[in-house]
């Protein structure tokens, strides 16, 4: 395999898994949405280790049919993710209804008008979905599927200077850019109308979380039920999940301040090291380390911090960007309204609505990118400090001999801390909830999203 | 917004109390390729045995290409690591050769054949497993003559093995390379492929792939060998003999980073690890490693003892450095274009 060869296989397989998930994304949130707990089925895929998978799944990833079977692997692993986007991207500029009047009376046509309209936000699903499954490596590395991260891995075996590694990342990197800045950048620039009406969802929307959490959940984890019983005897992998999981969650919280903090402009080029992926932004900094004056740090929690920090900058700055242009200010606004009451009720209330309004959103997309660096391998396994290994590349140095009953339970211990550490992420943040500030000419005025 | 900043503040805190209330530095620092689960308990022995505190980063089967060798190759300007326990020989020779490993011959040192230590001293193999042919018994006959006629013309059978850029499926390449030359090496690879033999992703890989019968017949190491004997799969297997009838054993091997910051400590690791009782505790873990050394043959579990006479034949390299360099140039030439 060549870097171009690489390149071109990732990127038909990213457009597939993109194709594929544009289309039952939304219908899979509309699901969600109206059934409130069918988002824990949805997200389930997030929490369950790509090693997991990828060792349930060897032996059809090394057959005949391994792409089909990649391809579904990566659609099925993707779509939460894809849902949440689906769920929190605010309504095109140009409705559904709109969009059919449009057409009824003679009005333009063409690929302009459907990318206003109800096209626009699963064009943006597709173009975050194929970047994603565009860089992915755990998988294909398991599965040996041809793609340009495997090369670059593959091109490290007898040392490759850092500088050949990064040329060698260009071509992908700009695809990337390309893709999502794209994307970005008609999202901004076509605007936001008013939300979708919630009508009823296809027939066939709840069938497509059922089908990954089958393919991605159940089927790995049922593997799984042997740790069961060895549960008590695999404690002592609590001090790695501990890392792994202070690591991650401090790495998530500072990805989240800088995507809501920073300037556009600074956080669209601190963007651009995520996109390398966590094999050459682990190199890179790794090397930036060994310099004078930050060597010092080398063998600390620091370098693995940055590194993840930066590894989930770009979709953290694209949730977090999702999550903020679609809160709903006129229900913000009264909801500060409510809050000034003299009452303590209605405060609370206020509180409460804030929350729902906002907060789980946030807190949301802060648990998306705590369980992405919670599970990532490769970055941490080249960065943490020798004394404070995370959970995940501790659990693949177990991969080799498959340790039965010890090895899923510690499968279990890490999928049961992640899902704990979100929902205690999200009770916190319901816990410190408070309504907003009443601003006269604040919120309302200042949202596009406003009905 | 201010959630966020209590979220980071109380994480980072935690981050910095979680580090600084370390006990303080270990007395060692080993990198450590031998699987965890397996080094950790003999790491917890030699601390209980000699009051040697051991601070240990594992590899990890995922990060193959870029592992601890990789590591200590590109750590060269600011060293943390004092011992290194390889899994394999190659990788070490390539630091000797780069001046990075420290020499000393040891009591561990003088109680392994030649075939398996740097006449330097500068490392020391100990514990090796044996390249072999595993078989699904359901779908092929345990015989040379079967393994040999399905490896030729793998057909609807399956034959697979590892990418050989890393671990000991590189091993084992490297000493083909050197035993056929250049030119017939490329043949032999490439008649492989035209074969229609399989490259998967690593030894565990082809090891699953032949236990759950989608492949007849592969190459593997016995400890991948035995695990799958240990969860009941139908697998038997067979010795891998090169062109002139040696085996091939891939030992451990230990060595002494040069910057290692206590060489008492080290030297006593390092003789620790290739120590008769070391051996054998190796020998009687569930990867069953064969001992290289002189040890005390009934203390062996049986299926390891049945393995000493074949790891005796172990492939001699003639210039173990080199031949793995120019090998590994061939094969980057192959897989990565």
């Amino acid at each position: 395999m060549t870097v171009p060869e690489g390149v071109l296989a990732a990127a038909i397989r990213g457009l597939a898994v993109a194709l594929l998930l544009a289309y039952v994304a939304p219908a899979a949130a509309r699901a969600a949405t109206r059934q409130p707990w069918h988002w824990g089925l949805l997200l389930l895929p997030l929490f369950t280790p790509s090693l997991l998978v990828g060792t349930c799944y060897s032996g059809l990833l090394h057959g005949a049919a391994g792409e089909p079977c990649y391809v579904l692997l990566l659609a099925t692993r993707l779509l939460p993710i894809a849902a949440l986007l689906a769920a929190w991207l605010p309504g095109p500029p140009i409705d559904r209804r709109a969009h059919h009047c449009a057409r009824m009376m003679g009005g333009p046509r063409g690929t302009g008008l459907a990318l206003r309209g109800p096209v626009r936000n699963r064009a943006v699903v597709g173009a975050v979905t194929f970047c994603l499954a565009f860089a992915e490596f755990e998988l294909a590395s398991l599965g040996a599927r041809p793609t340009w991260t495997v090369w670059l891995f593959d091109a490290q075996t007898g040392g490759l200077p850092l500088a050949e590694t990064l040329r060698a990342a260009v071509v992908p990197v700009l695809i990337e850019t390309g893709v999502l800045g794209s994307a970005v950048v008609w999202l901004v620039v076509s605007g936001a109308g008013p939300a979708e009406p919630a009508g009823d969802p296809p027939w066939h929307a709840a069938l497509w979380s059922w089908i990954a959490v089958a393919v991605a959940v159940l089927l790995p984890g049922a593997t799984l039920a042997r740790g069961l019983s060895d549960l008590r005897g695999q404690l002592q992998f609590g001090t790695e999940l501990g890392h792994g999981a202070l690591l991650a969650g401090a790495a998530a919280a500072s990805a989240s301040g800088m995507a809501v903090l920073l300037p556009r402009r600074v956080l669209a080029w601190l963007s651009l090291p995520g996109l390398l992926g966590g094999l050459v932004l682990g190199l890179g900094i790794q090397s930036l380390f060994q310099l004078p004056g930050l060597q010092t740090a080398y063998d600390t929690p620091l370098p693995l911090l940055v590194g993840w920090t930066l590894l989930l900058l770009p979709i953290g700055a694209l949730l977090l960007g999702v999550t903020a242009r679609m809160v709903p200010a006129a229900a913000v606004h009264q909801c500060a309204l409510l809050a000034a009451a003299k009452d303590a009720t209605p405060r609370r209330a206020a509180g409460r609505i804030h929350f729902a309004l906002s907060g789980i959103r946030h807190a949301g997309a802060v648990g998306v990118l705590f369980a992405t660096a919670f599970f990532e391998v490769v970055a941490a396994d080249l960065l943490a400090p020798a004394s404070m290994t995370p959970a995940a590349p501790r659990l693949y140095n177990l991969l080799h001999y498959g340790q039965s009953a010890g090895l899923a339970a510690m499968v279990l211990w890490m999928c049961g801390t992640a899902v704990a550490a979100c929902t205690v992420l999200t009770a916190g943040w319901r816990a410190l909830a408070r309504p907003p500030a009443l601003r006269i000419g604040g919120p309302l005025s200042r949202s596009s999203a406003a009905p | 917004m201010r959630r966020l900043t209590l979220l980071l503040a109380v994480l980072t805190a935690a981050v910095g109390v979680t580090w600084f209330a370390q006990p303080e530095a270990a007395d060692l620092t080993v990198y450590c390729a031998h699987d965890a689960v397996y080094a950790a308990p003999f790491l917890r022995e030699f601390t209980r045995a000699t009051g040697i505190t051991v601070s240990v980063r594992y590899d990890t089967e995922a990060t193959k290409s870029l592992g601890l060798t990789e590591l200590i190759s590109r750590e060269r300007d600011r060293p943390r690591c004092d011992v290194f326990w390889n899994n394999e020989p190659l990788g070490t020779a390539r630091l000797a050769s780069e001046g990075l490993l420290a020499p000393y011959r040891g009591t561990g040192w003088a109680r392994i054949p030649a075939a398996f230590k740097d006449p330097e001293g500068r490392w020391v193999g100990f514990a090796g497993r044996l390249r072999v042919w595993i078989v699904n018994r359901d779908r092929l006959a345990a015989s040379q003559a079967a393994v040999d006629a399905t490896w030729r013309q793998p057909g609807a059978l399956g034959a697979a093995f590892a990418k050989p850029l890393f671990g000991t499926t590189r091993f084992h390449l490297t000493a083909l390379h050197e035993q056929l030359g250049a030119d017939r090496m490329r043949a032999f690879h490439a008649d492989l492929l035209r074969r229609g033999v399989q490259v998967v992703s690593g030894n565990s890989a082809v090891k699953d792939l032949v236990a759950q019968g989608r492949c007849a017949v592969g190459w593997t190491d016995t400890d991948d060998y035995f695990a799958a004997i240990d969860r009941g799969a139908p697998v038997a297997m067979l010795p891998v003999t090169l062109p002139d009838g040696a085996t091939l054993c891939v030992p451990n091997t230990a060595a002494i980073v040069r910057s290692c910051r206590n060489r008492p400590a080290a030297e006593r690791l390092v003789d620790y690890l290739a120590s008769a009782e070391g051996e054998l505790a190796l020998a009687r873990s569930r990867s069953r490693q064969v001992p290289l050394g002189p040890v005390d043959n009934e203390a062996l579990p049986a299926e390891v003892r049945a393995l000493v006479p074949a790891a005796r034949r172990g492939y001699r390299f003639r210039t173990l450095a080199a031949s793995s360099a120019a090998c590994l140039q061939f094969l980057k030439a192959e897989y990565v274009r």
